[in-house]
């Protein structure tokens, strides 16, 4: 942690917090997990017709390593929930998650005893998008809905850090929105 | 070379192996008794007239509640005569084994792999038979009737992410439910 842990969410943070977001916002890499059809519709979102460069996500990357915003288009089968947790695991602070798609978002068609219903069963997920398969208009758009979103965070938020350790880095400052969005979905701690 | 003819003759040169033979869409289907199925393979892949030198699938079928219960059907091809040939072999739910085809085409390998993960139909003499496409761990033939859809557990937490592992802590926690 660097200073903005020292003064909790005060008007350093709230400065730090201008200047980082517009930066994240700005750059986001993504990193593609295609796992089905919606993999297509991404790749169409990538290249040049829709080109996700001109909102500055184009910066495919395929080293959880190196990315910060998971991208996940497909259906997700139960032998492959330990990859994208470990894959998202992997991944570099701060990271988001799009879950493209209803098979990735609730398991859609698929209510079958191989798919897992929703990956947000196995990583917390920023942006839902609905369809079968979404177009890329539908990309881009939840794409500027998480620049939105991320203007609004504070670099206080991790989604790594054990849950004692953020309670004691919260408990220094209160939050901007007041609510606490790094805290697992539906998940008491 | 007409497929009716290699019929005949490998009714000839087998006279106990092919049990009857029914005509629909433009195929034929050869029921093989269960024991002789590797030996109807190999002649048909090494008749000198129309060598089926194509194997193309294996499926499963399951026909749950009658006996005997499970097929296993062999879609095979020969490429210099043009012809298509399907043959099944039933299999009852007391003893699930059958002679494997590898040895005749080894590209059957992956397919009956396939059938013994979703049947459970085991294959005798097949170089590796594990599971192909549900994880090792897997208790159940997903694509037996008696199988419930939905499967008996659900990945519902990152904390339980195999949750088919039974010996494994945190594992199968919700094992058996609906």
């Amino acid at each position: 942690m660097g200073i903005e842990t020292i003064g909790g969410d005060s008007f350093v943070t709230t400065t730090i917090n201008a200047v980082a977001n517009w930066g994240r916002k700005n750059s986001l890499w993504p990193l593609p997990f295609g796992t089905a059809c919606c993999g297509i519709e991404m790749m169409s979102g990538l290249a040049s017709r829709f080109d996700i460069s001109r909102f500055g996500a184009e910066v495919v990357r395929f080293s959880p390593r190196q990315a910060d915003l998971l991208i996940v288009a497909g259906t997700i089968c139960i032998k492959m929930a330990p990859v994208i947790r470990t894959v998202w695991e992997q991944m570099m602070e701060p990271k988001w998650v799009i879950s493209m798609g209803a098979c990735a978002s609730s398991g859609g068609i698929y209510n079958t005893y191989s798919t897992v219903q929703g990956v947000d069963h196995v990583i917390p997920v920023d942006i839902y998008i609905p369809g079968c398969a979404p177009r890329p208009e539908a990309l881009l758009d939840a794409l500027l809905k998480l620049q939105d979103k991320i203007k609004k965070e504070t670099v206080l938020d991790r989604r790594n850090v054990p849950a004692a350790e953020r309670k004691r880095i919260m408990k220094k400052g209160s939050r901007e929105s007041g609510e606490d969005y790094t805290a697992w979905p539906g998940k008491s701690e | 070379m007409e497929l009716a003819t290699i019929v005949d003759k490998l009714r000839e040169a087998l006279p106990e192996a092919v049990l009857a033979s029914r005509e629909g869409f433009g195929d034929t289907t050869l029921t093989v008794h269960p024991p002789a199925i590797r030996e109807v393979c190999r002649w048909l892949k090494e008749n000198p007239e129309a060598p089926f030198n194509l194997f193309l699938d294996v499926c499963g079928q399951d026909r749950f509640p009658k006996e005997p219960r499970f097929r296993v059907i062999y879609h095979i091809y020969a490429f210099p005569a043009n012809l298509r040939l399907r043959l099944e072999v039933e299999v009852g739910s007391d003893n699930i084994e059958i002679d494997s085809v590898v040895p005749v085409w080894r590209g059957a390998d992956w397919f009956e792999r396939e059938v013994f993960d979703m049947y459970g139909v085991r294959f005798a003499g097949h170089p590796d038979l594990r599971r192909l496409l549900s994880p090792d761990e897997y208790g159940d033939h997903p694509m037996r009737k008696d199988f419930p859809l939905e499967g008996k557990f659900r990945i519902e937490s990152p904390d339980d992410l195999h949750p088919w592992e039974t010996g494994r802590p945190g594992g199968g926690a919700n094992r058996g439910r609906k």
